[in-house]
């Protein structure tokens, strides 16, 4: 935070040590700001428990598996999110790992856009923190528990600024940038947002960096894919997704403003369950499109504010996010997502469209922020300039009140049942791996508010579970690319379903009692009871167990592992030399 | 900004906050979001 800036409205004195005093007392308000924002929306967190909303599953410690690094039948989804979860989870824990991310993806975000315009006040910093990091896409990705997707929101604007630094030739900004791509692609999605937006910045024609520079940054953002690229491409069931998923998980109309107005306001997930209800009053609305058209008053002045090529891979990335969130109302949009989904290894990455709105949503945040900036110079005197600037900043609260303590009590953290531990430490993952009963994705806790959440099991046990992925959405069901989840489906309505599971190398089964489903008749009684508790049941399935072969081959999944990890710890390491200089230079001329 | 500037501005602000304070309260109210559905099948877009 050492870019130059004063309080909004505030006349720069001449000398350079109150300009500097200025620029300090600037950053910790936007830092307090951002600190704000941050306890506002997530406050609940600070109380003891796990968030469980949807995909977002926190367990004590996550164990390490091939399924970790994408080392089985499912198709790699949040690889190489679960090995770096379960390594830092046995360090932090995994409820303070949890907390951690998500205060530091809002805190992050908040302050990267905070600091993404280089040219404003204090006041209008605040405006681009509250945009960004308090709006319907932030509130919608947080519920339906896409956090790693917000990890790489978070980093974006971050990744803006050191472009912008990478352009202006200052090779110090390369390590960060490659590290925050890295941590970035955890996951396909994250990887996308991230690689798509500091690619472009590098790779744009202009800037004072180097071929060299351009050449690197680029073979590190790719190969920071690789590590999910691998076992997709290597699977031995190619990575292709049912096309139905094409409109079960198209963007929809989440406000009265109808599909384009909801993508435009940064709404429109396909969950309506993931949908804040604020999206349905005027009032709110009313003020979502007050800032809208504050970035709409803005927009001409961003060019003010960053460079032309930031600007213009900015505005394309955005339209790009628009397109891709609306194409399945666009003519023929459908047919072509169909294609590409069923038909082009990793096209499933674009159902579900409307989460590359990430992109717009800077654009939008930097512009309103543009936009106040503007009102805030035809403003009278001093005063009026920051309450121009402290009113536009509301807006985001004010238009989207639910998101805040934990999205109106939706991030309520839980604690696990006792039993589950014990089932737990009952297993033994040598003797085959776990089916989990009922057979269905979802799960609905009465000790979790009774909140649809993706079954916890396959991370909360320390051995490899089958996972089933057909989804169902509405009154279809998507259906899921591994294999051996539906022959485990098969079995499980089979007449000898427990010789089926041994055969697919399945030896325990396990049965949560506390949650809506149905376990196949007949089956528990030609198993072997393990641990019968009425809240966690554990089964032990008798006789020869098999193995499931059918996973990407190891060494080349295990060489991208070890590519992606030498690349971040050789970036982490730079970062740390650079810091450590910094501050030996500062301490010299302190003492000169 | 001048005088009109100030009015303009002043009645934005009322406007503003009168949407806020209608906005707060209306979420405020409880919804029937909350009403658990108990199918046998848990969807993905269930609340």
């Amino acid at each position: 935070m050492s870019a130059p800036h004063t309080v909004a409205g505030a006349v720069a004195p001449p000398d350079s040590g109150a300009k500097h005093r200025r620029a300090h007392r600037g950053d910790w308000i936007l830092l307090t700001w951002c600190a704000l924002l941050t306890a506002a929306m997530l406050g609940p967190l600070a109380w003891p428990g796990y968030v469980l909303s949807y995909d977002m599953v926190a367990v004590p410690d996550q164990a390490l598996l091939p399924s970790s690094v994408g080392l089985s039948s499912a198709v790699p989804r949040a690889v190489p999110l679960d090995a770096a979860v379960a390594i830092l989870d046995s360090v932090l824990t995994g409820q303070l790992l949890q907390k951690l991310a998500l205060g530091g993806i809002v805190l992050g975000a908040a302050l990267g856009a905070g600091l993404a315009l280089p040219t404003v006040r204090t006041g209008t910093r605040l405006v681009a923190a509250s945009a960004y990091a308090w709006n319907a896409y932030v509130f919608e990705r947080l519920v339906i528990g896409h956090w790693p997707t917000l990890i790489a929101y978070a980093a974006l604007p971050w990744l803006l600024i050191l472009g912008r630094r990478v352009r202006r030739g200052r090779t110090s900004a390369l390590a960060p940038a490659v590290l925050l791509v890295g941590v970035s692609a955890l996951t396909p999605t994250g990887g996308l947002l991230a690689a798509a937006l500091f690619g472009l910045l590098v790779l744009a024609p202009g800037g004072r960096h180097s071929r060299r520079v351009r050449v690197v940054s680029t073979v590190a953002v790719l190969a920071l894919q690789a590590p999910w690229i691998v076992p997709s491409v290597l699977r031995p069931d190619p990575a292709v997704s049912d096309p139905a998923g094409v409109a079960a998980f198209a963007a929809a109309s989440d406000s009265p403003l109808g599909l384009l107005g909801s993508l435009l306001t940064l709404g429109g997930i396909w969950n309506e369950g993931a949908v804040p209800d604020s999206r349905a009053l005027p009032s709110a609305l009313a003020l979502t499109v007050v800032l809208l058209a504050l970035a709409v008053f803005g927009a001409t002045e961003l060019r003010r504010h960053l460079g032309r090529a930031e600007l213009v891979v900015l505005t394309a990335l955005a339209a790009a996010g628009l397109v891709v969130a609306l194409s399945s109302a666009l003519p023929g949009g459908d047919a072509v997502l169909e294609w590409l989904v069923a038909e082009v290894p990793g096209g499933g990455l674009i159902r579900d469209g409307q989460k590359f709105l990430a992109w717009y949503a800077l654009l939008v945040a930097l512009a309103a922020a543009a936009g106040a900036a503007r009102l805030a110079r035809a403003a009278v005197n001093r005063n009026t300039a920051v309450a121009v600037a402290l009113a536009a900043a509301l807006v985001p609260v004010a238009a989207l009140p639910d998101l805040a303590w934990g999205a109106a009590g939706r991030l309520e953290p839980s604690h696990y049942p006792a039993a589950w531990a014990g089932v737990r430490a009952a297993i033994d993952g040598g003797r085959g791996d776990v089916v989990v009963l009922p057979y269905q994705p979802f799960r609905r806790f009465p000790w979790a508010g009774d909140r649809t959440v993706l079954d916890p099991a396959p991370r909360y046990l320390d051995a490899e579970v089958v996972v089933p992925d057909a989804l169902p959405v509405g009154d279809t069901v998507v259906p899921g690319e591994d294999r051996r989840a539906a022959e485990v489906a098969a079995a499980l309505d089979g007449d000898d379903a427990a010789r089926e599971l041994a055969a697919l190398g399945v030896g325990w089964v396990a049965v949560e009692r506390d949650t809506p489903g149905t376990v196949p008749d007949g089956l528990l009684e030609s198993l072997e009871s393990v641990d019968i508790n009425g809240t966690f049941d554990l089964y032990r399935v008798p006789g020869d167990i098999g193995t499931w072969t059918r996973i990407p081959p190891a060494p080349p999944v295990i060489v991208a592992d070890i590519i992606f990890s030498v690349i971040l710890a050789v970036a982490s390491a730079d970062v740390a030399r650079n810091a450590f200089s910094r501050r030996r230079r500062s301490l010299r001329s302190q003492e000169s | 900004m001048g005088n009109f500037g100030g009015v303009v501005a002043a009645i934005v602000g009322v406007v503003l906050a009168g949407l806020t304070v209608v906005t707060a309260v209306n979420v405020s109210q409880p919804s029937d979001a909350d009403d658990v559905s108990h199918e046998e099948l848990i969807n993905y877009d269930d609340n």
